[in-house]
């Protein structure tokens, strides 16, 4: 049973959570906006249409779309989503988790390379920058995670309501935070990198998509969309308990899912885009807080074991 | 967050509720009504005076494609025509952009817009705006559509950044013979099935710029128009309204 | 022998006694040197002449000069010197093919029958990339070819001239059809966002060659569209530039005020844009008196919101703060040597208005303030489009009271569609648009028709200032200082 609702939510949710933010942050601009299943709408469209290839590609353009797509469903699969159980989990199970994310931004820098545009290589040239930095972030907070919750898979990991002295919850908080702003690059939120933009120069993540089409841009964008739904789900399921009842356990997930949306949605409306040149500071002030966080949790269990 | 309440509250009130039952001001320049009992004589210096050649003879018609409804003619030949503030002016064929003293703004609502047969665009349309040799109205007034007030993208229908993820081109301005390159690759890289749309009277038919030796209009030789949409610039009400019967939502 | 002209003032042309090309050169040497600026350089239409007009703008002075071609090739360049004449010799070798020796520059302007050579820099670290022409925003297309080191710009260069109509011609030709005197919808159609401030260059040109007097109830109509149509732009721009960087807000909240004066403009005369609303003569609608009280409290109203809208969305912002200041510089000196107009200018530092400095109708007896800024860079062209929205309304709001209590209720002169314009004679008018200086020269023939019709507009001037102001900035700065300046690339390419 609760497979079946992770598979629906794996399928549904992404189709919806980018529609949900744009509506909420329609409305708090002051207009009507997207109905919130307007991104479903959207990628049954595009599965309707003709598909463009340039000449100037090759067989990675043919291949890549479907197999990033592939990669974030199998990194997926390990992602606590409906009451903290995954499809799949062993231990140490992170690293596959990460490494699959990872498969799936080289296909991503690989498809930008291959139409020979200029602007998708200054993509591409990006995304490896910040890629870089958050990686090692994101290894320094599983490492932490580790040490916090004394587990090695990534659903028992993240459960960080079970912990009880005051000092750790502190460094819970901080996990969650870096992960926010983790999950704001990955899935290419403001105040790093704007999704509605228009002005092809300051594009990150939406350069690397200009060139494709039809079903190839319609994966693209529905494993961005899981992407940012993965974050979502594992910040969520630091805070919420694993219950017995199936109902109360959705109840609680869409409740949670929907007041994260409010949140990024917020964020979104209130700031400007950051300058340029400055993100990598946020990415490496991201870096030296995890690093900083780890040498403060190792310290505290060296001291009390 | 005192800055979100303010926005928020003042804003809601300036949003239009529903456009299809949106009435303009009455200054409105809309489409024109040609009246009964005219002078020939008058009909002669009238067509004489219209810098874009709008207006046709024998019988005394009004083209609304070449028309900018700069309300000169009405102005100096009030017994002749007369402009109402109807802002519903789109049609799916060229034809029907042509009006004779028997179009009122019923009948002309009823048989100007034709929906389309396809059902894929209905509920989710992406535009790709090409400005080919547009003077900045019509693409400021295509911006308005996005805005605060008007706001089209509650019906699904946005601008998108790439050809490729486009289901049709909204082209601007009279088509310059430097951007005719650009405009038939911009039409190439958009996927089938795909629309034009022409927005504005000089890309419907060069309007005031209709004789300037500097344009390359062959490309609308080659491909029929879906919609056009007449003015200049039209108002953000004509296009969305000129957009929506053509998808069938209103 | 040159002539001093006022604003709208005839010429005779047999009174221009024409130099050869070199005495021009010189005589504008010097002039430039003692402090002119250069306004318009352009032949006629046989290629017989070339016509100088330079500004003196402290003395509110036009001086006209003009030289024989007399088939000659080629002349010293004036942009060696004065890099601010580098737009007009461009024009002028396109047209005359007269080349100006060691020209910095000489590529085509609106020709693009030969290949545009982009300067590249050789280097295996330096990579270039090309946008345009088509732009993924709706926006008039033009094309930049940026040479960057990862992500600083170390070279912008813009081709533009893909906006082409020939627009001057159409003038011409029209007018020798016996229709000179209604291309109130050519002039609306040069620049959109323009229409009131190109139209009433119009207007004005043709009614001192038909030496018309329009009824003062007339101008205030003119000047209260003018200034309206100036308010529109740049609540619409500040809102552009806040959504440029992902504040959209600021935008929505900036944009919905533009709405409601680009709607009061649409009650005045049924378009959004000013079109219809000015003839030669005088203007087609007039205000009632209700409408004159709905105008002033609505603009009490939009100047309210738009201090606090600033206030809470710019100033007191420091994400929008920390982006738009310090971007984008462009210094005085380089305003001064490159001849820039208008808006930015005054962001710069240089005292241009025509409005002060060649008033023409209503401002000669009621002047409106000026502004003037420092710095250049996009935080000081974002407040002085908002200062100048403050002076506008204020100055709008007092002549309401002057138009009301004015005394005659004429708008138009009802006789001037039997009026013939001087021949061989000469007029320059100029209206400061919300972008800056807008000059319309017309020249006439033996029949009386438009021998020559020169139009620039101040985008034609200021385009130089992107590159300048994007030099070493990232390349995901281009788009705000593009926004900041919004030139108009139909302008520039007429």
């Amino acid at each position: 049973m609760e497979i079946i609702f992770n598979i629906l939510s794996i399928i549904f949710i992404p189709l919806i959570i980018i529609g949900v933010i744009e509506k909420i942050k329609s409305l708090l601009c002051g207009r009507i906006g997207n109905p919130w299943y307007q991104f479903l709408l959207e990628f049954i469209k595009l599965m309707r249409k003709e598909l463009i290839v340039s000449k100037r590609s090759s067989f990675i353009t043919k291949i890549a779309p479907f197999s990033l797509f592939l990669s974030v469903i199998i990194a997926t699969l390990f992602v606590p989503l409906i009451n903290g159980h995954p499809l799949m989990s062993f231990s140490y199970d992170f690293v596959v988790f990460a490494y699959f994310l990872g498969f799936s931004k080289l296909l991503t820098l690989l498809l930008a390379m291959d139409s020979g545009s200029s602007f998708e290589g200054m993509g591409a040239s990006r995304e490896v920058k910040f890629s870089l930095l958050m990686e090692a972030s994101l290894f320094l907070l599983f490492a932490s995670l580790i040490l916090v919750s004394g587990q090695t898979k990534l659903n028992l990991m993240v459960q960080l309501y079970l912990i009880k002295s005051p000092q750790t919850i502190v460094f819970a908080l901080l996990l969650i935070i870096i992960f926010f702003i983790f999950m704001l690059l990955e899935s290419s939120r403001m105040p790093i990198d704007d999704p509605n933009t228009h002005l092809e120069l300051t594009m990150i993540h939406e350069v690397m998509v200009l060139d494709l089409s039809c079903t190839h841009l319609a994966m693209m964008s529905y494993a961005n969309s899981l992407k940012l739904y993965i974050f979502m789900s594992l910040i969520i399921n630091t805070i919420i308990p694993v219950s017995h009842s199936l109902f109360l356990a959705l109840l609680l997930n869409l409740v949670a899912l929907g007041v994260l949306c409010c949140i990024i949605a917020v964020i979104e409306t209130l700031y400007a885009r950051i300058r340029f040149t400055r993100l990598s500071e946020i990415m490496l002030l991201t870096l030296i807080g995890a690093f900083i966080l780890l040498t403060l949790i190792l310290y505290m269990n060296g001291v009390h074991p | 967050m005192k800055n979100l309440l303010i926005n928020t509250v003042v804003h809601r009130k300036q949003a239009i509720k529903d456009n299809s039952k949106a009435v303009l001001h009455s200054k409105f320049i809309g489409l024109p009504m040609i009246l009964k009992n005219r002078d020939p004589q008058d009909e002669l210096c009238c067509e004489k005076l219209c810098l874009n050649g709008a207006i046709l003879l024998s019988p005394f018609r009004i083209d609304l494609g070449k028309c900018s409804f700069c309300k000169r003619c009405s102005i100096a030949f009030p017994k002749l025509i007369c402009f109402t503030s109807h802002h519903k002016l789109s049609a799916t064929s060229r034809e029907m952009l042509i009006i004779d003293d028997t179009c009122d703004n019923e009948s002309y609502e009823k048989r100007a817009i034709l929906p389309l047969k396809s059902k894929i665009f209905k509920r989710s349309l992406s535009l790709r705006s090409v400005c080919a040799g547009g003077n900045g109205a019509c693409e400021a007034e295509l911006n308005a559509c996005f805005n605060v007030n008007f706001d089209a993208g509650r019906y699904g229908i946005k601008m998108v950044a790439s050809p490729r993820h486009a289901d049709g081109i909204i082209i601007s301005g009279p088509i310059t013979g430097n951007m005719a390159v650009a405009l038939e690759k911009a039409f190439e890289a958009t996927p089938n099935p795909k629309l034009i749309i022409l927005l504005g009277c000089d890309a419907i038919s060069g309007g005031v710029f209709a004789n300037s030796k500097n344009l390359n209009r062959s490309f609308l030789d080659r491909n029929i128009p879906t919609l056009y949409i007449p003015g200049a610039p039209p108002h953000p009400q004509t296009i969305i309204h000129g957009i929506m019967k053509m998808l069938d939502r209103v | 022998m040159w002539k001093s002209i006022k604003n709208c003032e005839l010429v005779n042309l047999k009174e221009l006694e024409p130099l050869l090309i070199t005495q021009l050169r010189e005589e504008i040497l010097d002039k430039l040197h003692s402090g002119g600026r250069l306004l318009a350089l352009f032949c006629d239409r046989n290629i017989h002449f070339i016509y100088c007009i330079i500004a003196l703008d402290k003395h509110s002075q036009l001086m006209m000069g003009c030289a024989f071609i007399h088939g000659a090739a080629e002349y010293e360049s004036l942009t060696q010197h004065f890099p601010a004449c580098e737009m007009f010799e461009r024009e002028l070798f396109e047209t005359t093919h007269i080349r100006p020796l060691n020209h910095p520059n000489l590529k085509p302007l609106r020709n693009h029958s030969n290949p545009f050579l982009f300067h590249q820099v050789h280097s295996k670290e330096v990579h270039e990339v090309g946008v345009g022409p088509v732009h993924a925003g709706i926006i008039e297309p033009g094309y930049f070819r940026f040479n960057a080191l990862g992500e600083k710009i170390l070279h912008l260069e813009i081709q533009l001239g893909y906006q082409h109509k020939g627009i001057e011609k159409l003038f011409e030709d029209f007018s020798k059809q016996g229709r000179g005197l209604h291309l109130e919808p050519l002039a609306e159609a040069i620049v959109g966002d323009s229409a009131i401030a190109h139209t009433l260059a119009y207007v004005h040109a043709i009614e001192s060659l038909c030496k018309l007097k329009v009824p003062k109830r007339a101008q205030h109509i003119r000047t209260l569209a003018l200034e309206l149509e100036r308010i529109g732009n740049h609540l619409g721009n500040i809102g552009d530039i806040l959504g440029d960087i992902g504040y959209y807000l600021g935008k929505d909240a900036f944009i919905a005020l533009k709405t409601e004066v680009i709607n009061a403009m649409l009650k005045i005369c049924g378009s959004r844009f000013g079109i219809s609303l000015i003839s030669v003569g005088g203007v087609n609608y007039s205000l009632a008196d209700d409408f004159v009280q709905e105008l002033a409290e609505l603009l009490t109203r939009v100047k309210h919101n738009a201090k606090v809208y600033f206030k809470i969305h710019v100033t007191e912002n420091s994400s929008v703060l920390s982006r738009l200041e310090g971007t984008g510089i462009v210094t005085l000196q380089d305003a001064m040597n490159h001849g820039f107009v208008g808006l930015t200018a005054r962001s710069c530092g240089m005292d241009l208005d025509v409005r002060s400095d060649y008033p023409c109708g209503v401002f000669q007896e009621y002047p409106i303030k000026n502004t003037l800024f420092e710095n250049g860079d996009v935080f000081d062209r974002t407040v002085i489009r908002f200062v100048e929205i403050l002076h506008s309304i204020e100055w709008i709001i007092q002549d309401l009271e002057r138009y009301t209590t004015s005394e005659s209720r004429e708008i138009f002169l009802h006789n001037s569609s039997s009026t013939h314009y001087l021949a061989n004679h000469c007029v320059v008018s100029l209206v400061e648009g919300w972008r800056g200086e807008i000059m319309h020269c017309v020249l006439t023939d033996d029949n009386g028709h438009f021998e020559r019709y020169k139009i620039k507009d101040a985008s034609f001037n200021n385009w130089n200032a992107l590159p300048l102001a994007v030099y070493g900035e990232g390349i995901s700065d281009f788009p705000l200082c593009n926004k900041s300046f919004n030139l108009s690339y139909s302008g520039h390419d007429l």
